[in-house]
């Protein structure tokens, strides 16, 4: 089968690959691209892991197909921090150790950070819903609930 | 960074302990950056897969593995034959 020629920006970059009709947009980040910082966990659109923004909306790259990149922009886990410089997500992260294994960390840092563009002054109930999509099994959810929160107030104070 | 919050006199002696140090990891995992297993792929690798039984509390009379084995690109079928050293 001919591959399919896909032009599409990625963290910012102008990017061009080619993929099978069949291949996921996960499986191009991971194996064409290089870009393994998003996980593959299940396969199935349950456990998040593998969560990027295409167009600022967050989906699981694994249920999109690669050809479906076409002409959009993609936020990958690689793409939110500046250089050495950690997005507050991910320093707050780190601080309250809201991390084990790292294998859910880049689904759970990419989907709070679309939160947070959407809702910048989410209830607790609010992050708990929205992350509800991404699946931890080793640190448990307070702590990075506790990190989203605490983030989000430290936007909005800088933000003044 | 560590994070002398709460430090008591006592452990004020200590160079760690009553510390709160962030994790050396935590960077390295926070930005993707950490390479786990299936984030490797070296020149030559072969992929293995898990074909598991769709029954639950079978018994395993035999697996008739030739029709795998023909499939394009399959190296090896191993089943528990492979190790007779392993009880079954």
């Amino acid at each position: 089968m001919a591959k399919i020629h896909v032009s599409t920006t990625i963290n910012g970059a102008p990017t061009e690959y080619l993929c099978d009709a069949n291949q996921t947009l996960l499986d191009v980040l991971r194996d064409n691209l290089g870009l393994t910082g998003s996980k593959e966990g299940c396969g199935s659109g349950d456990c998040g892991a593998c969560s990027v923004t295409i167009n600022g909306r967050l989906v699981c790259s694994c249920l999109v197909l690669a050809p479906e990149a076409e002409g959009v922009k993609i936020e990958t886990i690689e793409g939110m921090a500046e250089g050495d410089k950690l997005h507050p997500l991910q320093q707050k992260f780190v601080e309250m150790a809201a991390l084990q294994c790292g294998i859910c960390t880049p689904g759970f840092l990419v989907a709070s950070r679309a939160l947070l563009a959407k809702n910048p002054n989410p209830t607790e109930t609010e992050v708990r819903f929205w992350l509800a999509g991404n699946l931890c099994r080793c640190t448990g959810y307070d702590k990075i609930i506790t990190a989203v929160l605490d983030v989000a107030a430290e936007m909005r104070e800088s933000a003044k | 960074m560590s994070n002398p919050q709460g430090k008591s006199a006592e452990s004020a002696k200590y160079k760690w302990i009553g510390t709160r140090p962030d994790r050396p990891d935590g960077a390295d995992k926070v930005t993707g950056r950490a390479r786990f297993g299936a984030d490797f792929n070296l020149s030559g690798q072969l992929i293995g897969k898990v074909l598991r039984s769709p029954h639950p509390h079978a018994i395993i009379k035999s697996i008739d593995t030739r029709k795998a084995e023909a499939l394009p690109g399959v190296k090896a079928v191993v089943t528990a034959k492979d190790f007779p050293s392993r009880p079954t």
